[in-house]
């Protein structure tokens, strides 16, 4: 394996000439020597003092080294883990922002469940934004990428493993209120291709999260249909059924007249894996999101980011071994001249 | 004969105490100079005018803004952060909240690169509106960043009488940043998109909303309204630039009147390294320079 070596701080490298500085006192010291003839010869004391010059030359060299901070950059690896790789497709459209049945609803008499929806219950998109933020959270291994939909599709987080830039994208999904009109085929069709060109590695989820169902004509239908087999991507569709607002699983050939059972029965026909989750109140939410996490637990492939490893505590290390020695030969010597 | 020897082992024990110190230190709040923005893009069409050139090829209003972005992005220091939104219609949508900019760098440019006609799902361009929908933006998105609103103040439909006024909401002053005016002064047709990213031809003068007073009938053709993003900009109590190279953009915003001071930890070890090498290399200095003054050349022989 080659091992590459980056340094964060290069310029410091530019003192390293000073490691000859001990070596060269010595052959200074020859020069002013002209005649040393007349000396018996020392050839093990010469060899010692080298010997040490050359450690604290090391020395030097190593602490110039440290203050460089080399280390190995910033690398991939290949790892396998579990996971999935879970586009979280998001509605902004203005209906998003009305109110769900508060958490006690079931409490409340028919006549006010209305009146006490439309004052105190939480608001779809943030209840919805909080549990997937900390579904994100909650599950280290999988990639997310955030995208948002309205009249058009808004590709804010492509496919990554920081889950702070994939809050982020949640945050912003907060600020202010949604757009009015919604695009849900497009919105589909378009998410479904940003799996285009990636390894497939796992399990590849779309998560959409939206009040509201459409009816989609023969073109997008085939569209949606022909990308989700292609890239071989499970629907899971989080419903944020608002109060007195159809039940999915409504049964009859009339009801096909209602936007999201339209909808419903025809993610049905997918050819890839599909679940609907309609929740109702928060609790339904968290349910809902709790089942997709449970869902989508296969074994995936995946490069894991290796943050860049410095070295330079190891070679300050090297560096004070090479000091002590040099403190211990010292004192020796002090010793043995006394 | 000891005392320079002892003074050696003393700075030898003293390098060695350094290097210690080096490696047990931990990183120290310090206060640094960082910069928060949260970055509006018009994506209007008339953005899609290419009136500059990169390397010699003409590019598009929007692409040299989202260009000069990444690269001052590069140059903002570790600390800073970056939030993303988009202006089309009447009103900015926030994007990605602010975050750090060393550690999401890659994310930040992939982001950024995917703020272009695909995502618009308006196609008014009310700029004055959409400016003080950033506004709130910024004020709203938590973090207080200050706003970067690039736009080339071209009005669809045209303002008919005075620029509307800010929100009530909206106090000039209280969110500070910049106004950066995108584009050329020669007005230009703009690229016709019938659907995102689907050019045919440009835009006629029978096709779009014409001043009714005006004399010549000119809001097919785009130029910078430097005018009117100077009179937006003072009215919100923004500064106003223009985005003419890339080193002017990131010069702009690396402004020391834009900084946020904040503790950051540092890592201090190179200075306890720095001492220590100072230590380690007076022997052999203090060795050199004795023996140019020609003392004390005996003793170092014993």
């Amino acid at each position: 394996m080659i091992t590459e070596v980056d340094f964060l701080r290069p310029a410091w490298l530019a003192l390293m000439p000073l490691a000859i500085l001990p070596l060269w006192a010595r052959s200074t010291e020859a020069i002013a020597y002209p005649d040393v003839g007349w000396l018996p010869e020392d050839r093990l004391g010469r060899l010692i003092g080298l010997a040490l010059r050359v450690l604290s030359a090391l020395a030097i060299a190593a602490v110039v080294l440290a203050l460089a901070a080399p280390g190995r950059p910033q690398s991939m690896a290949l790892r396998t883990g579990r996971g999935a790789e879970v586009l979280l497709l998001i509605d902004r459209s203005r209906s998003m922002d009305e109110r769900m049945l508060p958490s006690d609803w079931r409490e409340l008499s028919p006549y006010d469940i209305r009146h006490q929806t439309e004052s105190r219950g939480p608001v779809k998109s943030q209840a919805a934004r909080k549990l997937l933020g900390e579904f994100v959270a909650r599950r280290p291994d999988d990639r997310f990428a955030v995208s948002f939909f309205s009249a058009s599709t808004l590709h804010v987080v492509p496919f990554t493993q920081h889950d702070e830039v994939v809050q982020a994208g949640i945050t912003a999904g907060g600020v202010h209120r949604g757009l009015s009109e919604t695009d849900v085929g497009r919105a589909l069709i378009s998410s479904v291709a940003r799996f285009e060109n990636r390894a497939y590695t796992g399990s590849r989820i779309i998560l959409l999260v939206s009040d509201g169902g459409a009816r989609l004509d023969e073109d997008t239908r085939l569209a949606i249909r022909a990308g989700f087999e292609r890239q071989r991507v499970a629907l899971y569709w989080i419903y944020l059924k608002g109060f007195g607002r159809p039940d999915l699983e409504q049964a009859g050939e009339a009801s096909e007249a209602i936007p999201e059972v339209a909808l419903h029965r025809f993610f049905e026909t997918l050819p890839t894996p599909y679940r609907a989750y309609q929740a109702e109140s928060p609790e339904d939410l968290a349910a809902a999101v709790e089942d997709v996490g449970r869902q989508q637990n296969h074994p995936l492939d995946f490069e894991e980011l290796i943050p860049r490893q410095d070295y330079s505590r190891h070679i300050i290390v090297t560096a004070l071994l090479l000091v002590a020695t040099l403190l211990a030969a010292g004192r020796w010597q002090l010793r043995s001249l006394r | 004969m000891t005392r320079p020897r002892s003074r050696d082992s003393e700075r030898l024990l003293l390098a060695g105490g350094l290097l210690v110190l080096a490696l047990s230190m931990p990183p120290l709040p310090w206060p640094r100079a960082s910069f928060d923005y949260l970055a509006v893009f018009d994506i209007t069409q008339s953005m899609g005018v290419a009136d500059y050139r990169q390397h010699g090829r003409p590019l598009s209003r929007l692409a040299f803004a989202r260009h000069a972005m990444a690269l001052a992005l590069a140059e903002l220091p570790c600390g800073s952060k970056l939030g993303l939104a988009a202006f089309t219609g009447y009103r900015s949508l926030t994007l990605l909240a602010p975050v750090e900019v060393c550690d999401h760098y890659g994310d930040l440019l992939s982001t950024l690169d995917q703020i272009d006609d695909r995502m618009r799902w308006a196609e008014a361009s009310e700029v004055a509106k959409g400016l003080y929908w950033a506004l709130r933006a910024a004020r709203d998105v938590g973090g207080e960043p200050q706003l970067l609103f690039f736009s080339d103040g071209h009005e669809s439909p045209p303002l008919q009488g005075a620029v509307p006024a800010p929100f009530g909401d909206i106090r000039p002053g209280e969110i500070r940043g910049l106004v950066i005016g995108t584009g050329g002064d020669v007005a230009r047709p703009i690229p016709k998109q019938d659907a995102p990213g689907h050019f045919s031809g440009v835009w006629q003068a029978d096709e779009v909303i014409q001043r009714t007073n005006a004399v010549q009938h000119e809001e097919h053709l785009s130029a910078l309204r430097e005018g009117h993003l100077q009179a937006l900009a003072a009215r919100t109590g923004l500064d106003y630039v223009r985005l003419e190279g890339v080193a002017g953009l990131s010069r702009a915003m690396r402004s020391s009147a834009r900084a946020r001071v904040r503790d950051v930890p540092t890592d201090f070890a190179w200075v306890a390294l720095g001492l220590a090498l100072a230590m380690l290399c007076a022997t052999p200095l203090g060795t050199l320079f004795s023996r140019r003054a020609g003392t004390a050349s005996i003793q170092q022989q014993a």
